[in-house]
């Protein structure tokens, strides 16, 4: 019997040995820390300032220095240690001396241990004796209260800390579960960053499956910050720098299943096949069969790229499985004999799940495509779509507030429903038409969360009875309302309009900012969903700065905010509002001097004069000769009337380009002016006929 | 003490035996000399040990020589010497297929006969 | 003592050992022989615990040697391929030993370095590989070990090294009873050391033996006859026979004293009788047929 602590035995002698063997690993990673880190900041300690930024990115491991020694230094060791297992002679004179297996692991494993986190705690250490405070700032104006940060707080310094000892055990425990089923040093070397990377990449593969054969698979959304944080390594990227809660244990769990499987298979190797591939059986296949996958895959998407048809995917994914099982094989049996009976085994297995992946993926096994969520079980929903820029957005905020109400829930699950039902429509959408993705999430009571995406076209959008519903109701507007912000203070409007030359129309009385506000919120609540959704070009842009207290954070008030506003032109108040503060941005017939229409690219065949001079038809400039020039003010007037900003269906739309005059400041001359003609692009929808 | 010829097909074990027993009856091992240990003979003459043992075990054996626990091994008195009446025999046939070698070898009765008288001359110690 | 019972081993579907048994007494220097492949480093792997048997057993002492720290700490192994820490000289080597084998004796460490003039600080990878066994050998034999086990271990040494290293072998068995276990080509250089002998072939143990009782069992006679002798070799265990002209060439597995009475019966004019030298018998034993041992043997 071998009592509890057998299992945790560690051998002094050969961690000090490791130690006298392998010091150079530690000293060589202390100094790229040091030299990328702290030597800069000791150098410029004077005025600390002006490396803010490359302080921010360095704790943040953002930096390339600090990123390739946390990807190399585990990996090594793990190497370096484990190294006497993969030769014939060291395996045999290691393990005929007085040690149990248990204590020649767990001793590799602390000597690791020891070995990549010293460089970076001493470092750590440097840093936190050399902080003091350093303001990196952002802002976009000088004069603007800006955000600042102490990038080199004692906190960000314990962070970095945490976060890189947590990178480096995650990738060590990880190469010391390769080094113990493979059997030589390549093999090692190789599958541990193979093996380091695979999960995020399966991740990611099996993703893009889905996107490709489930209809309305969210592909966008945070996947990819999961797919990022599988990895600690990859982790920094998506958190910034920061880990949350959920990813440290996640991580620390890694580290111990690794390091528990990793002592368990050491008890069990069989010692006589270091040297080879691998040493474990269960991995031959396993590596073979993900190698497989992944070049099936990469294949398949590839040729599916070739051309449009499922038949070239599915040529990609046949012939990629060939090769690449081929390729896998190889490698693991370390041979080129692996046409035998054995080989063809393993093979048809792959292809037997492969194919049954494939089919359940196109079958919708799980009922994925058809589901909508019932709204009863809904907690709260959310929409995005993206057709035209929505009358308002604010700078921190995420797009459209979520809906609760039961009547709203019900609009959008009827939406949901009726995209589906009209599938084959978007599917079999021509092109050149005006579309957009649209992504639902639903917050589900006790269940998980509910994402789908789904491309729609502008047409079925804007007839939408359930978004009118859902965009007229009173939820909606009171979420929407220009006051969720919860500003504190309105500090400054900025006007843009394409018509006025005068580039900074700047209003800095806060008094007046928060009527112009009160004018805005009064459109808004007035605006029915054929205003929202209409493609006519907006009165004027206006971006709204104000301050705002972020809850729950000490000294957060003084925050500056930004919302910016696309008056409609049925937004009378504010219309009537700035023509009173001497604002007039409406696009009359007196200032046009010219339009010229092109032609649409479905007439391109009668008008070839109209084609684009150079490139070809695809390309969506159509600079050369329009086929009508209209001078007459009638015409001009009713033009400008009906034009929109986005083509609905672009083979049939006219193009057209309204040269005019600007308003001139009173001076009579603009400062800025170097351009001596003016443009507007728009598009006509509905065809010429109106103009007769 | 003595040289072993390793190349020998005599085997080791015999070899010591052999020797030591020549060593006794030239006398020089005299009666109650102590031998050297089994352990100090076989670093000696770089032997293995166990080899030494049996060697001794078989001069035991033959009488040649006696062990004191404790005190270690010495040579017999001579008086002591039981006659061995099974190795008499065997030395006897060896003798005997000497001598026929000899007859094989030219030498007549007579010369052997002188050859026997020579030898024994040789041994003036024998009683 | 060292017991190894029924044991097998199978690598990935090649039968290693086939039922193996072997034992070796203490105090006793065993050597083991047998062709190459035939599997004695294998089995020299599972005593010393590096590799473990698929059935059957292997224990020192009674007890099992596989992860068995306390008997490990008493056996000293010196394999075929020498392996020392990259970059380590002798003296690093030894504090290495020292600090895991209990027994270490630095004297006898001190002792031997001088004894055969080697450099302790130099790095142990500029060692030819004669002077890396030298080294090998008194790291090995420094600990005192209880139990040594040799793998080929004085090829590639010099006369006079080698008789250093069976003294130090010797010593140890006389003084402290070590049992020696040591695997070797050198059929003649184990003639004259060992007690007992194991010969190995294709994983089988074929015949293990106190090595003057294998002698004793089996000899060599050159015989002739004035005429022509109706059966004069009934009642001996002929193995292999042949003629030259009128001399008969024997193998028989009989004692000395049976040959030599039922041949003296018929009164040869040549009789010759010799032991087998242990290559002799090697060859013998797994030579095959008896076209090798024509022109070999005699």
């Amino acid at each position: 019997m071998r009592s509890k602590a057998s299992y945790f035995s560690i051998s002094m002698p050969l961690i000090r040995e490791n130690m006298r063997r392998f010091w150079a690993v530690p000293v060589l990673a202390f100094l790229v820390y040091f030299l990328s880190g702290v030597f800069p900041i000791l150098m410029a300690y004077k005025d600390l300032a002006s490396l803010a930024y490359y302080i921010e990115m360095s704790l943040h491991n953002m930096q390339p220095f600090f990123m390739g020694a946390h990807l190399l230094v585990p990996v090594i060791t793990a190497v370096l240690l484990y190294r006497y297992l993969q030769n014939v002679s060291s395996v045999a004179v290691m393990h005929s001396m007085p040690f149990t297996r248990s204590k020649l692991f767990n001793s590799g494993f602390v000597s690791g241990l020891i070995l990549i986190t010293v460089p970076i705690l001493l470092n750590g250490i440097i840093l936190l004796l050399l902080s003091k405070p350093t303001y990196r700032q952002w802002g976009y104006a000088e004069n603007l209260t800006i955000s600042t940060v102490n990038v080199f707080s004692t906190g960000e310094i314990l962070n970095w800390i945490g976060t890189s000892v947590l990178i480096v055990l995650v990738l060590f425990s990880v190469a010391v579960f390769t080094g113990i089923v493979t059997g030589n040093n390549l093999m090692h070397l190789l599958t541990s960053y193979f093996f380091i990377f695979l999960i995020p990449l399966l991740y990611a593969v099996f993703n893009f499956y889905f996107q490709e054969f489930l209809y309305g698979f969210d592909l966008s959304g945070n996947w990819m910050d999961i797919c990022l944080s599988i990895s600690p390594y990859t982790g920094v990227l998506q958190g910034g720098g920061y880990f949350g809660t959920i990813e440290v244990l996640y991580y620390i769990g890694t580290i111990l299943i690794m390091l528990v499987v990793s002592a368990i298979l050491y008890n069990k190797r069989k010692l006589e096949r270091a040297s080879d591939s691998l040493t474990f059986g269960f991995m031959k296949p396993i590596l073979c069969y993900i190698i497989a996958f992944l070049g099936m895959t990469m294949l398949g998407f590839y040729f599916q790229v070739l051309g449009e048809e499922k038949l070239y995917m599915y040529a990609g994914f046949a012939a990629g499985t060939v090769i690449f099982f081929i390729i896998g094989q190889m490698i693991v049996t370390k041979s080129a004999r692996i046409f035998n009976r054995e080989g063809l085994r393993y093979f048809l297995v792959y292809v037997l799940v492969a194919v049954l992946f494939l089919v359940g993926l196109n079958a919708d096994i799980t009922g994925f495509e058809k589901r909508v969520p019932d709204p009863q079980k809904i907690n709260s929903a959310g929409f995005e779509a993206y057709f035209n820029s929505v009358m308002w957005r604010s700078g921190n905020s995420r797009g459209e507030a979520l809906l609760t109400t039961p009547e709203n829930l019900e609009a959008l699950t009827e939406f949901h429903r009726s995209i589906l039902d009209n599938r084959e429509r978007f599917e079999q959408a021509q092109g050149n038409q005006f579309t957009s993705s649209l992504q639902l999430e639903y917050d589900m009571k006790g269940l998980p969360d509910m994402n789908r995406r789904y491309i729609i076209d502008y047409g079925f959008w804007a007839d939408s009875p359930e978004m009118k519903r859902i965009f007229e109701s009173a939820e909606y507007k009171s979420k929407n309302s220009l006051y969720s912000v919860k500003a504190d203070t309105y500090t400054r409007a900025y006007l843009y309009s394409e018509i006025s030359s005068d580039r900074d129309m700047e209003i800095r009385d806060a008094r007046l900012v928060e009527e112009l506000v009160s004018c805005m919120e009064k459109d808004f609540r007035a605006m029915s969903y054929e205003d929202l959704v209409s493609l006519r070009p907006s009165y004027v842009s206006i971006e709204i700065q104000y301050t705002y207290t972020e809850e729950g954070v000490l000294g957060g008030t003084g925050n500056t905010g930004h919302m910016s506003f696309q008056v409609p032109l049925s937004g009378e108040n504010t219309i009537n509002w700035l023509k009173a503060q001497g604002y007039d941005f409406h696009l009359t017939a007196d200032m046009v001097e010219r339009i010229d229409i092109y032609a649409p690219r479905s007439e391109d065949d009668r008008y070839p004069e109209s084609v684009a001079v150079q490139g070809t038809k695809d390309m969506d400039y159509r600079g050369s000769l329009p086929m009508m020039q209209i001078e007459d003010k009638v015409k001009i007037e009713k033009i400008l009337q009906n034009y929109q900003t986005s083509s609905i269906d672009y083979n049939n739309s006219y193009e057209i380009r309204i040269q005019y005059k600007p308003i001139m400041d009173s001076s009579g001359a603009t400062e800025y002016d170097t351009r001596s003609d003016y443009y507007i692009h728009g598009y006509l929808n509905q065809g010429l006929d109106f103009l007769n | 003490m003595f040289q072993l010829d390793l190349k020998s097909r005599t085997s080791i074990y015999e070899q010591v035996v052999d020797n030591i027993k020549e060593l006794i009856l030239a006398g020089v091992l005299s009666a109650e000399e102590k031998l050297p240990s089994v352990r100090e003979l076989s670093k000696t003459l770089t032997v293995n040990p166990n080899t030494i043992q049996k060697a001794y075990r078989e001069l035991e054996y033959q009488g040649f020589i006696y062990t004191v626990a404790g005190l270690g091994t010495f040579v017999s008195k001579a008086v002591d010497k039981e006659v061995d009446v099974r190795r008499v025999g065997e030395v006897t046939e060896e003798l005997r297929r000497g001598i026929r070698e000899l007859g094989f070898l030219g030498l007549t009765q007579e010369q052997i006969s002188m050859l026997l008288k020579d030898l024994l001359e040789e041994r003036g110690d024998l009683r | 003592m060292i017991k190894v019972q029924n044991v097998d081993k199978i690598f990935d579907g090649f039968q290693a050992l086939h039922n193996l048994d072997l034992n070796v007494k203490k105090g006793s220097i065993y050597g083991l022989v047998g062709t190459n492949g035939a599997g004695k480093t294998t089995l020299i792997k599972h005593v010393t615990g590096i590799l473990r048997q698929d059935s059957g057993s292997i224990s020192i002492e009674d007890a099992p040697v596989y992860e068995n720290l306390k008997i490990k700490q008493r056996i000293g192994y010196i394999p075929d391929d020498l392996y020392f820490f990259a970059s380590y000289n002798l003296k690093e080597s030894a504090r290495f030993y020292k600090s895991i084998y209990p027994g270490w004796n630095p004297e006898r460490y001190a002792h031997m370095v001088k004894q055969f003039e080697l450099n302790e600080k130099r790095k142990l990878s500029r060692f030819s590989k004669g002077m890396q066994k030298q080294a090998a050998f008194i790291l090995t034999m420094s600990s005192m070990p209880d139990y040594l086990i040799l793998d080929e271990p004085i090829d590639g040494l010099d006369p006079i090294i080698r008789k250093l290293v069976w003294k130090y072998v010797v010593e140890d068995v006389a003084e402290r009873e070590m049992t020696v276990l040591v695997s070797s080509h050198n059929l003649r250089e184990m003639e004259g050391i060992c007690d007992s002998i194991g010969i190995l072939n294709k994983g089988k143990m074929m015949i293990e033996r106190d090595l003057d009782e294998l002698k004793s069992d089996i000899h060599k006679i050159q015989v002739a006859f004035r005429e022509p002798m109706q059966d004069p070799y009934a009642g001996l265990n002929v193995l292999h026979r042949e003629s030259r002209g009128t001399v008969d060439l024997l193998i028989v597995r009989n004692r000395k004293e049976l040959v030599e009475k039922v041949i003296s019966e018929s009164s040869p004019v040549v009789f010759d009788l010799l032991p087998l030298s242990l290559e002799e018998i090697f060859i013998y034993e797994l030579g095959g047929g008896d076209s090798e041992i024509e022109g070999i043997i005699f």
